[in-house]
């Protein structure tokens, strides 16, 4: 019971004060929405992109060139197929383009069993680009690089289709090899294997061997490793995000306990009455972490609030251009976010710490002065 | 410093005639000094001794700048002397763990001070009862025990009202109201009459002097005739406060 009048009583300490409150929980509001905004959106790319590698080629596999990737020749694909543990192969050309100013990437695929290709001469637009350009199908494309193709745009691919094919443009890869002029060659050849267990592994390797025994010189990346690189491309994107987040947090620190330090004179003279009054330090801290837990959930829950408006309707502006790249406003319909309740913990701890040292100790130092001191 | 520590009313021939009440509160050689390690020190009190008892007002006489409040803050546990000790039934305070001295000025002590120190914009009733808050005492039981004592001093209409909505009079009788509602054994009143009209501070001491006689030790701190005219005991003090050194 005493625990719960003291739990009482302390938030109406804390209510008393509003321009104090309010100004503390808005700095927290203010430091720790950005955080999430940006730990959401780093999660939603990151679900995004491992999905997009799980769903994509068992084996990647590029031409070796001078120590970079380099392309290969298209027959490669056909003699892939006939390999005994392949199930699937198709060769591909990625590259970029400027169409009317705006930078798209184009993808030529070659035909392969159950995946959908272009046919040629027409081409399937990402949704934020055709909306960009006013495009819809049975519109006509012209695409100019090392040769030029007008192309009949034949879909306009859904805004669900995620935000790699935001900004794409798909084509069949006999046009994509006249655009880059690279006739008999393609850019990388995508591999599936025969799934199958414990034997997966095993065929992987056996086909990475066949392709070895071809002669071409090849780089060839497994699921597992490509993975890994869009990982750890992430964890570095993510890594300087929080470095750079740091450093603002490291300014603003001293100015929320500036803010939380607030009034200060005001809450040593009320310490100074309560204690005089027969609390005792114990209670007094325990008030003080009351309203510290109180003003770090509630900052953390209008955080998280603030973040979710931030990311579904201002399209996490200002922050989303950090982890994806090229991106600009209203180029897609949805940022890819994740709100885990891990980045929340952390801001909800953060928040308990910082308001700790701005107000469970200047309240313990009041508490710990003799009343006349700290009523004076 | 103590120089003068007499019973007014013994000499009178009055009730305090009957023999001494028990002493629950002494000050024994009690001195304050502060800023000791600086070049500024204050002697603000200077070796005071003094048995304070139950059944009668005990008045400290003196003016401004004598130390009043500092001795006064000294019996309440507020404070602690720099030289000497304060006895609470025998007991030096300064023997008291932290624990034990809240509960000594939560239970034993009301506190008028000078000038109130009410929460403002909290509801009387809830300044009131602040001090049973640590004590886990219910919501509604707060606020009847206010109630009651806020009647008894004619305030009982006024416990929803805010502080800021009084006036000094009723703020007056309201912190009143806050040193009494623990029934306290002791109740140390700061200048209780200073910043109050005469009626107001007629009815004040009229509390006051029906507590004393009730066996509480009432101890007043005072330069107002009229607080120690109603004393049974004067203890004067003179100023004794000054600057060494800076």
């Amino acid at each position: 019971m005493k625990h719960w009048t003291l739990l009482w009583l302390a938030l109406e300490m804390a209510v008393r004060h509003p321009v104090r409150f309010w100004a503390t929980v808005g700095c927290l509001v203010a430091v720790f929405t950005p955080l999430l905004v940006g730990m959401a959106i780093l999660e939603g790319v990151r679900a995004e992109s491992i999905a997009s590698v799980d769903e994509g080629p068992d084996l990647l596999v590029t031409g070796y060139e001078y120590g970079r990737n380099g392309s290969v020749a298209e027959a490669l694909v056909e003699r892939c197929r006939r390999l005994p543990d392949v199930s699937r192969a198709r060769g591909r050309i990625v590259g970029r383009t400027f169409l009317s100013d705006r930078l798209l990437t184009v993808v030529g695929l070659g035909r392969s069993d159950g995946l959908p290709v272009p046919p040629e001469g027409e081409a399937w637009v990402g949704a934020a680009l055709a909306a960009d350009l006013k495009i819809v199908a049975g519109s006509y494309l012209s695409l100019a690089d090392q040769g030029e193709l007008t192309l009949r745009v034949g879909r306009v691919l859904s805004p669900r289709a995620g935000l790699a094919s935001s900004r794409l443009v798909m084509l069949s890869l006999k046009d994509a090899q006249k655009l880059y002029e690279t006739p008999g060659r393609v850019f990388d050849l995508q591999i599936w294997v025969r799934p199958g267990e414990d034997r997966h592994a095993r065929r992987l390797l056996q086909v990475a061997y066949d392709l070895r025994t071809t002669g071409h010189p090849l780089r060839i990346q497994t699921k597992k490793l490509v993975g890994e690189y869009v990982d750890r491309g992430l964890s570095i994107k993510g890594g300087t995000f929080q470095a750079l987040y740091l450093v603002a947090l490291g300014v603003l620190v001293p100015a929320l306990l500036v803010t939380s330090g607030f009034g200060l004179s005001t809450r040593r003279w009320e310490i100074g009455l309560m204690k005089a009054l027969g609390f005792s330090v114990v209670d007094v801290i325990e008030m003080a972490a009351v309203e510290t837990a109180a003003m770090s959930v509630l900052s953390t829950c209008l955080s998280f609030l603030l973040a979710w408006c931030w990311v579904r309707l201002l399209e996490g502006a200002l922050v989303a251009q950090l982890f994806i790249a090229g991106l600009e406003q209203g180029s897609v319909s949805e940022i890819p976010a994740r709100f885990a309740p891990e980045p929340v913990l952390i801001v909800l701890a953060l928040a308990a710490i910082l308001l700790s040292a701005g107000l469970v100790y200047t309240s313990y130092r009041s508490a710990t002065a003799r009343p006349v001191e700290a009523l004076r | 410093m103590t120089v003068d520590g007499t019973d007014r009313t013994a000499a009178a021939g009055g009730e305090g005639a009957s023999g001494p009440a028990p002493c629950v509160l002494e000050a024994r050689g009690v001195g304050k000094v502060y800023h000791p390690a600086s070049s500024r020190v204050v002697v603000a009190l200077d070796r005071v001794s003094q048995r304070f008892e139950a059944g009668g007002l005990h008045v400290i006489w003196g003016p401004s700048g004598c130390g009043k409040t500092t001795l006064l803050s000294l019996l309440g546990g507020l404070d602690m002397p720099t030289t000497g000790e304060v006895l609470v039934d025998g007991t030096p305070l300064d023997r008291l763990s932290e624990p034990e001295l809240s509960l000594f000025r939560r239970r034993r002590v009301g506190f008028l001070f000078q000038n109130s120190n009410l929460l403002a914009g909290v509801p009387l009733w809830a300044n009131v009862s602040l001090s049973m808050v640590p004590d886990g005492i219910s919501s509604a039981s707060r606020r009847a025990a206010a109630g009651a004592r806020l009647a008894e001093l004619g305030l009982e209409d006024l416990g929803d009202r805010t502080p800021e909505e009084l006036s000094g009079g009723e703020v007056h009788r309201a912190a009143l109201a806050r040193a009494l509602v623990r029934d306290p054994d002791i109740l140390l009143a700061d200048e209780p009459t200073s910043q109050i009209d005469e009626a107001n501070a007629a009815g004040v001491m009229a509390v006051l002097d029906r507590l004393a006689r009730a066996g509480k030790v009432v101890v007043v701190a005072s330069h107002d005739r009229f607080v120690r005219e109603a004393a049974r005991w004067v203890t004067e003090l003179k100023s004794t406060r000054r600057a060494i050194g800076g």
